[in-house]
């Protein structure tokens, strides 16, 4: 009863950040505009910052913070790893090495044209991931899957700073993508990512009962009736999707899928289907309240939302750390 | 930095613990790789030490982009340089002037052994790039190296300086010269626009930026008597400002430079400026700038003043070929045709 | 998760011969005895490979009229002053980063425990940055930054996460994401506030480099390994067994929580100094302790073969780097990266069965 009460209260905090995005921002407009923009359109430059920026900026980071939220608890139970997080299998890597390859050497520069290189990529190297970390008759072991993730993340990354090194426009172009943000992705991104982590989301749905069982480890799990081995080939399933489609279209924000399933944990106790719902709600709500912070302190242009994330939900994170009794991991 | 005796000494300690063998052999003749030149002067550098170099320098290695321009607009031999802001080649603007000059170094720092192999008599660089200070003091040893001028200095005081230590004083003030002649030359054929205010934007790929008061093109325009809209007209802290895409009306004015670094460039070499230069930011504003919600609701944008420029020149630290390419940029696009 | 510090019954009871050096017993066994020395042959081949290879042409006679001390100045400065401090260079700051990692993966029992784990690679890069960025610094000034960030984050993530006077492996690796996370994103913000070509310099430096690198880099950083190994050496016996749980450990009397905070501190050490003289490379100290306990085969992180590994992998790299792509000079980091990185690839492809990580 209390945990559905939580998630009530996570819903409405998301609410009001959702609100909050599209009121506040970078150019200062008075509320009565807001609403006259998204009533009476007239193009003006309030309107335009209102209607054509912030709305489907804010739609973007609700997509983006529940695919990373979800995608970290799938992760992490998935690895039974603290560390797990996209960055950790490979899904950053791959995305950048893909921007990187599209910018630099394809040439296409426009943010819209290489979401799905960044689509591909990603989901591209968290399959090889997975593949290696998932060797003979053991299915996936967690320990496994981490190193492969970290394996393929370097060698990745070696290529990517390779290029980037040399080629200063893709360098400019590649700090701006790697710190990860929402302002400048449009309408067109969400559209791009929306199947993908529609798919995921729904995937992930099912696997709750799973993911509980699998926690306690394969024995245990088979012993209660669960197919370890198809959980997980779910779990990567709707991982895939979700982490790569997030990344694609903001950058790698790594610090909400990470710490957002850890800090949910914290209030739901280890029941995977609670964790992965108060991290829907929960995470979203981090990455817009940061995306709005980063508009009002970095006035006249912007803080990127990934800067803000960390320095939102770190110290938050370390506080709820701190006061875990027993490592729930 | 150590003294030559003193690496001998150190040298010797420390390759005895891991090769013995080697280290034996480091007492050797006690002298400069880079023989001095007969005839040489002595000038301060922009950090106010005092260097001698050649009287007449022949073979001079350029680590910045404001030394190779300045270089090759005073006619010298520059035998290797430095690969623009991390482009395969020196910056687009000069890629014409320094076709055939080797790269030597990278973003990623001088490569040292290319540059011994090229065996210069002159080592020039300054505050645009950050290098290592112990890669400077090897650089050192190879062949006299200045530190022309903090970044900060404006184009024409660094350029001097350059001259003076290219010991082409002459020759420099006449390039500046030509410089003046030039700017009175645009400014009397502006007419109608000659008080109009310009903008100047960069537009990266996280967000648009413009260049306030302090920057290199930002002086040109200045020095054209041309204004600058109230949201740029202020100092800044040395580079672009970036601008939320909410507040695009800052970009505004009657007339918008509008440069971007964009365009593929190989990273081995060969033409990696072709791509940069007007074509990348033509690119820019067709295919990312126009479709910006607001971006075509500019007073430049409807008047048609939105003008791609050279990104290359438009963003570099200047030097007299870059200031001559921007002068022109703007002559094409603000002169009046009869004048 | 514990993987690779639980002992294995099997290769514990076989008899091992002891070397003694003073004080300090290192128990040997064979094959880690011929490991070793396998990589230590590689690593003296990539020295003398180092010594006569390199953008400016030199032949292997007059590389060793130079090292004869017969060579003409160009050819000394480039031998003497360029290559070897170089290669000296690269083989400490390697076996720096591979005992480093050794020793917290051990304490933090997880095979990605690195020093990135409590947040001293951040915490270095921010101070380097800040060194670069806002400081307009040298390389004196960037490389205090680097150590002074990256010990004061240590300390910082160290004394967050601990309570009531213990620090709980689990607890030190969330705190170290946290503060880390934290860092990265003012890292990736100063990134995106410099000017590109101060943005691009600090990234090199963040990708790690041994560009330029001579005698004022090798010699503190080699004075801190031969310092810093010995005494990790010295505490590697209760290392192990600390990896049997804190519980375990404190039962057969080891004072676990003063061995592991020495430990951390030595690792913390020797993680700076590398970190001053080439930046935080990348993957040096995550690979070398896994490559040394899959060539050993032995279940626990072998402190001077992870050492021995990092200075090879490290030295071999920074060759690489330079000249496989002549012109082109990478930075070494780059070159770990992706060395590593595939190399456990294709480990993991290889040995698919049967491996246990």
């Amino acid at each position: 009863m209390t945990r559905a009460a939580g998630l009530l209260a996570a819903l409405l905090v998301l609410l009001a950040a959702a609100v909050a995005s599209v009121a506040l921002g970078a150019r200062p407009v008075p509320l009565d505009h807001v609403w006259a923009a998204l009533t009476a359109y007239d193009a003006s430059p309030d309107a335009v910052a209102v209607r054509d920026l912030r709305l489907p900026r804010t739609l973007l980071g609700i997509a983006v913070g529940a695919a990373l939220g979800v995608a970290g608890c799938l992760m992490q139970a998935l690895t039974r790893n603290p560390l797990a997080e996209p960055g950790i299998l490979g899904v950053n890597a791959g995305a950048a090495a893909a921007v990187v390859t599209a910018t630099s050497l394809l040439g296409l520069t426009a943010p819209g044209a290489y979401v799905w290189f960044a689509l591909a990529g990603a989901g591209a190297s968290f399959a090889l991931v997975y593949l290696l970390g998932s060797g003979g008759r053991a299915g996936a072991s967690p320990a496994r899957l981490a190193v492969a993730g970290t394996a393929v993340a370097a060698a990745l990354t070696g290529y990517t700073s390779a290029i980037v090194l040399f080629d200063s426009s893709a360098f400019d172009r590649f700090r701006f993508w790697a710190v990860g943000a929402l302002a400048d992705r449009g309408a067109g991104a969400l559209a791009a990512i929306g199947p993908f982590l529609a798919a995921g989301l729904l995937i992930a749905a099912t696997l709750g009962p799973g993911l509980n069982a699998v926690a306690l480890g394969d024995d245990q799990g088979r012993a209660l009736g669960a197919r370890p081995a198809l959980i997980r080939g779910g779990a990567a399933a709707a991982a895939v999707p979700l982490s790569a489609g997030g990344t694609a279209a903001a950058g790698p924000i790594g610090f909400v899928g990470l710490a957002v399933p850890h800090a949910a944990r914290a209030f739901t106790g280890p029941d995977e289907r609670w964790v992965m719902a108060y991290s829907a709600l929960l995470a979203p709500a981090l990455l817009l309240t940061a995306d709005v912070a980063g508009r009002l302190l970095g006035r006249p242009g912007e803080l990127e939302t990934g800067v803000v994330t960390a320095l939102v939900g770190a110290p938050l994170f370390i506080v709820i750390v701190r006061r875990m009794r027993v490592a729930r991991l | 930095m150590i003294s030559r005796t003193g690496r001998r000494a150190v040298a010797a300690v420390a390759g005895a613990a891991l090769a013995l063998t080697l280290a034996a052999c480091t007492s050797g003749p006690d002298d400069d790789p880079a023989p001095a030149d007969d005839a040489s002067r002595t000038v301060t550098d922009g950090k106010g030490a005092s260097v001698e170099v050649p009287a007449d320098p022949r073979r001079i290695i350029t680590l910045s982009e404001p030394t190779l321009d300045g270089a090759l607009a005073l006619g010298a031999d520059v035998v290797g340089t430095t690969s623009g802001r991390g482009q395969g080649g020196p910056p687009a603007y000069l890629a014409d002037q320094a076709t055939g000059i080797p790269v030597v170094a990278t973003v990623a720092g001088p490569d040292i052994e290319q540059i011994l192999a090229r065996k210069p008599d002159l080592i020039l660089t300054d505050g645009t790039v950050s290098a290592d200070d112990a890669v400077l003091g090897k650089l050192a040893d190879i062949a006299p190296t200045v530190y022309v001028s903090k970044t900060a200095a404006d184009w024409r005081t660094a350029f001097t300086a350059l001259g003076e230590v290219l010991g082409r004083t002459a020759e420099a003030d006449q390039v500046l010269a030509g410089y003046d002649s030039q700017v009175a030359e645009v400014k009397g054929k502006l007419g109608e626009h000659a008080d109009d205010t310009v903008s100047i934007v960069r537009w990266g790929s996280g967000q648009p930026s413009v260049l306030l008061r302090e920057l290199t093109p930002s002086t040109i325009v200045a020095d054209l008597g041309l204004r600058r809209p109230p949201a740029q007209d202020r100092e800044g802290e040395g580079h672009s400002q970036p601008v939320s895409r909410e507040n695009l009306d800052q970009l505004d004015a009657d007339w918008m430079f509008f440069g971007t670094l964009g365009g593929p460039t190989n990273p081995q070499g060969g033409n990696a400026g072709a791509a940069a230069g007007v074509a990348a930011s033509e690119k820019a504003l067709t295919s990312d700038a126009v479709r910006t919600p607001g971006f075509t609701e500019l007073t430049a944008y409807r008047n048609d003043h939105v003008v791609p420029v050279d990104g290359s020149a438009w963003a570099s630290a200047g030097g007299p070929l870059a200031a001559t390419v921007i002068l022109q940029a703007v002559a094409d696009a603000m002169a009046e045709p009869s004048a | 998760m514990s993987t690779g510090a639980t002992t294995d019954p099997v290769r514990r009871a076989r008899p091992a011969p002891v070397l003694r050096a003073g004080a300090v017993a290192v128990r040997v066994a064979p094959r880690t005895a011929a490991v070793a020395l396998a990589v230590c042959a590689v690593a003296a081949i990539t020295i003398v490979v180092s010594l006569a290879v390199g953008a400016y042409p030199l032949s292997v006679p007059e590389v060793l009229r130079t090292l004869a001390g017969h060579g003409d100045r160009a050819a000394e400065f480039a031998v003497y002053d360029l290559r070897l401090p170089r290669v000296l260079t690269a083989l400490f700051v390697g076996a720096a980063f591979g005992v480093s990692g050794a020793v917290f993966q051990s304490v933090a029992r997880n095979p990605l425990g690195s020093p990135d784990i409590i947040g001293f690679t951040t915490g270095s890069a921010t101070g380097a940055l800040i060194g670069v960025l806002l400081l307009g610094g040298g390389s004196a000034v960037i490389a205090g930054g680097a150590v002074g960030g990256g010990l004061l984050v240590a300390a910082l993530v160290y004394l967050l996460a601990r309570q009531h006077g213990v620090v709980r492996p689990h607890q030190l690796i969330l705190v170290g994401i946290g503060v880390s996370a934290v860092l990265a994103s003012v890292n990736g913000y100063l990134m995106t506030r410099a000017r590109l070509g101060d943005a691009m310099q600090a990234a090199v430096w963040l990708t790690g480099s041994l560009n330029g690198r001579g005698w004022e880099h090798a010699v503190p950083v080699g004075v801190i390994v031969a310092v810093g190994v010995p005494g990790a050496l010295a505490l590697s016996r209760p290392l192990g067994v600390l990896g049997l749980g804190d519980d375990m450990a404190g039962a057969l009397g080891v004072p676990v929580e003063r061995v592991r905070r020495t430990l951390l501190a030595v690792a913390v050490l020797l993680t700076a100094v590398a970190t001053a003289s080439a930046g935080p490379v990348p993957f040096v100290a995550l690979a070398a302790p896994q490559l040394a306990r899959r060539m050993t085969g032995s279940p626990d992180a072998n402190l001077a073969v992870s050492g021995l590994t990092g200075a090879a992998l490290l030295a071999l790299a920074d060759l690489a780097a330079q000249r496989l792509f002549a012109p082109v000079a990478l930075p070494v980091g780059v070159f770990t990266g992706a060395l590593g990185g595939v190399y456990l690839v294709w480990l993991l492809a290889a040995r698919r069965r049967g491996a246990r990580w």
